[in-house]
């Protein structure tokens, strides 16, 4: 996920200097990847519902403790298909990203025959990476990745794109 | 008479790297100077380039939340909103 993106340009070159997020790292192995990806730690954020680290904050995707406008990067691995609203998810986003914010999103493919009932049926399926950019209809600039799955064996589900906020909606 | 055994084992040392060494792998030749330095470059200043290793990352990460949930207890969203999917939270801990 982190070696994708740093194979931006604008991001690799820059990495040090930008304002990143992670969502749901758990424990502080992403963090670690982030900081060995080239970013600065005094500028890694990052979002959990709960934590152990001093690096997490506490907060909930759909409704981020952070101000409009903060972030040039922002991770979500294997943390969307949690959440059942998606849409008020890339709305949160939307809201924090700065204006060409690279938003990654990633997870494994997943239909009904997956152990739903451990969440009540309330997670939301991803299967790939165009119902994940429909989430952002409008607000979709480039799109830098795509993986999508090829069922059996490959399952990830990977898109790497930037939020486009001048003009449109 | 000492003279002989000495050519043997040089001999036998020679083949012996001869058979070892495998030039296509890339630390074949590395000095043990090298070796030292760069032990020494990432033991100090570049420390964090070891980061790059995902099997580092693991156990420093491991280390560290044995150390730091032995001193505080884990924080909890109190409020989560109605978007999160029942028993996220509970799911997430056990997988920790």
């Amino acid at each position: 996920m982190f070696d994708v993106v740093k194979g931006l340009e604008r991001i690799n070159k820059n990495a040090h200097k930008l304002d990143v997020l992670t969502i749901g790292p758990r424990s502080e192995i992403e963090i670690f990847a982030m900081m060995a990806a080239g970013f600065d730690l005094t500028r890694i954020k990052a979002l959990d519902l709960f934590s152990y680290s001093p690096y997490v904050d506490l907060g909930d995707m759909h409704k981020t403790p952070y101000a409009d406008n903060s972030f040039d990067v922002i991770f979500l691995g294997w943390v969307l298909s949690y959440s059942k609203d998606q849409s008020s998810v890339a709305r949160e986003l939307i809201r924090i990203a700065r204006n060409r914010c690279v938003i990654v999103l990633a997870g494994d493919y997943s239909d009904d025959t997956r152990d739903h009932p451990t969440f009540r049926n309330e997670t939301t399926h991803m299967q790939n990476c165009n119902q994940l950019l429909a989430l952002f209809d409008g607000r979709v600039g480039k799109v830098y990745f795509r993986h999508d799955p090829e069922l059996p064996a490959v399952a990830m589900v990977m898109v790497v794109f930037e939020i486009e906020k001048t003009g449109g909606a | 008479m000492k003279s002989v055994p000495r050519l043997v084992r040089r001999a036998a040392n020679a083949l012996r790297r001869r058979m070892v060494v495998d030039p296509r792998h890339p630390f074949s030749f590395v000095s043990k100077t090298t070796l030292r330095e760069i032990d020494k470059t990432l033991g100090g200043y570049h420390k964090i380039q070891l980061l790059r290793i995902p099997l580092v990352r693991q156990m420093i990460a491991r280390d560290r939340m044995k150390r730091l949930m032995s001193r505080k207890k884990l924080r909890r969203m109190s409020e989560i909103t109605g978007g999160v999917a029942h028993n996220t939270v509970e799911y997430m801990l056990k997988a920790r």
